[in-house]
């Protein structure tokens, strides 16, 4: 196949590989806690990040990562207080960073396609680099999603009971947020900042309509993630489409489906 | 002399300004059954994550010896939505109990929670629910069993399988307390008895407690109530 003859598609697809395993296994814990929008928020920070890196002419995902991160854990601790409504704190988070963004895109001045191609994703921005980021973080993740795989299930079914069961619900939510941060920050070259969130939410959505047990829930979501991103990336290449934006077609194509389950 | 398991000295706890529990003391034993009853707002919920160690009290203390199992008031309706099977809750009540951890296929068996083990929780009816939850708590061999209104919205045949299983698992060691607005089952059930409004009303045997006059002070006007003395 003459698609895998270029480089910058064989990049996309590992990448895309990647992303498109971790982000559902995470998005199925933030969507029984109805905490989806944390992921939209971490994305749009990363989206930040990635000014920010442009700005200083340090490596853009690694800013993203870092300032994704530092945020997810603020909001976290903000949120976990009680003292202010999560979604008006997401919301704020949402904005700022894309207000932020938008004035150093223009401070830096005429490259109004690269934010382009960051807000919806493209798959010919993935450079060598990213893939070696991209890889090991991505295992990462999934070491720590294992290792706090009963953790991460009580304390998402009842705070309450999870604490007198001995598990540090507190400890186990920042190690969520962190996640869901480093994932949607290595997410944002294929998919976009506006579109991140997508692949973290609409293949849980969509395995929840088979009405199965957690696990086997989390394992349908982990399917139409992986097939949706295959064949987005796919379509993308030979319809000549950007990947973010068909990647989330398919998604949504597939969660239509679902009901007629 | 039995031995002590909780000890409660002069709790005092508030959420921000509004004061749920003054100067709350009391004991106790090992192998109690502890029914605690009062009015809507009395602290019962609160008192209950004081011991559990979910609240932090303002003042005072409480000294507690062995391990908590707890099903809160309402988990089964909360996490109705919830996509997991029964066997997958219950299996999450190990939690960071490795060791203690109790065969939860046994478990699944005394509560009556096997015939619907592979179920959604949410195509389960309430009651079946509740024992999924009673059976969570379970797993992890808990010496206290703490159930905040175990048997509300459960009919009455289910109720008295549900409390007769109760008593078996507290003449097995098990301490329990439970939280319930049914003085009759209180009277029934309850080997020792808290009437909770806002502070300690009364505390001792159901006989020395439920009497007319401290119900009167508990709910704050006169009702009427029939005991079935048995
Ligand atoms: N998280 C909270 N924040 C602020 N106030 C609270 C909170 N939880 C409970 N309260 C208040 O504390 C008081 C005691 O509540 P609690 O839930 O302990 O009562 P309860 O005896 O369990 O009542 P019920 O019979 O209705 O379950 C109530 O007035 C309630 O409004
Ligand atoms: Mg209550």
């Amino acid at each position: 196949m003459d698609i895998f003859n270029y480089d910058f598609m064989i990049r996309a697809f590992l990448a895309g590989f990647a992303i498109s395993i971790i982000a559902p296994l995470i998005g199925t814990y933030l969507v029984v806690r109805r905490y989806a929008l944390m992921a939209d928020t971490l994305a749009h920070v990363s989206l930040l990040g990635i000014a920010i890196g442009f700005f200083i002419n340090v490596y853009p995902l690694f800013l993203a990562l870092i300032i994704s991160l530092f945020s997810a854990l603020i909001i976290e601790k903000i949120r976990s207080s009680k003292k202010v409504p999560g979604d008006a704190l997401l919301a704020i988070f949402i904005s700022g960073s894309l207000a932020l963004t938008i004035i150093l895109f223009h401070l830096m001045g005429g490259v109004g396609m690269n934010l382009f191609a960051f807000l919806f994703g493209s798959i010919a921005t993935v450079s060598l680099q990213d893939v070696y980021l991209i890889f090991p973080l991505s295992f990462f993740v999934l070491i720590f999603l294992s290792f706090f795989r009963e953790d991460l299930f009580l304390s998402s079914l009842d705070p309450d009971i999870a604490k007198t069961k001995k598990i540090n619900v507190s400890f186990v939510n920042y190690i969520l947020v962190a996640l869901t941060a480093i994932c949607v920050s290595l997410a944002i070259k294929i998919i976009g900042a506006l579109l991140a969130g997508a692949l973290i939410v609409i293949p849980v959505m969509t395995a929840l309509n088979f009405k199965k047990g957690f696990y086997e829930t989390r394992n349908i979501a982990l399917a139409f993630s992986f097939f949706s991103v295959m064949a987005g990336l796919f379509l993308s290449y030979y319809l000549n489409l950007p990947s973010g934006g068909t990647i989330v077609a398919v998604l949504l194509l597939f969660f239509s489906f679902s009901f007629l389950k | 002399m039995k031995e002590k398991q909780i000890e409660l000295k002069n709790i005092t706890f508030s959420y921000e300004k509004n004061n749920v529990l003054s100067d709350i003391t009391f004991d106790i034993e090992k192998g109690d059954y502890l029914g605690i009853i009062g009015p809507n707002g009395g602290g019962k919920t609160t008192l209950i994550k004081i011991i559990l160690g979910l609240l932090l009290p303002q003042k005072g203390e409480v000294v507690i010896k062995g391990r908590c199992g707890y099903v809160p008031q309402k988990a089964a309706q909360d996490v109705a939505g919830f996509p997991a099977t029964a066997r997958e809750v219950i299996e999450s009540g190990k939690g960071g109990f490795k060791k203690e951890v109790k065969n939860t296929e046994e478990i699944m068996k005394l509560t009556g929670t096997e015939k619907y083990k592979e179920k959604l929780i949410s195509d389960l009816s309430g009651g079946e629910r509740q024992r999924v939850f009673i059976a969570q708590a379970l797993v992890s061999n808990p010496e206290i069993l703490i159930l905040d209104e175990p048997s509300a919205g459960v009919d009455v045949a289910t109720q008295s399988d549900f409390y007769s299983f109760l008593k078996k698992i507290n003449e097995k060691g098990v301490t329990i307390i439970f939280v319930s607005h049914d003085i009759n089952i209180i009277a029934k059930e309850a080997k020792k008895v808290l009437c909770l409004g806002g502070e300690k009303i009364c505390y001792g045997t159901p006989q020395e407690t439920l009497t007319e006059k401290n119900i009167e002070k508990l709910y704050g006007r006169e009702v009427n109530f029939f005991l079935h003395r048995h």
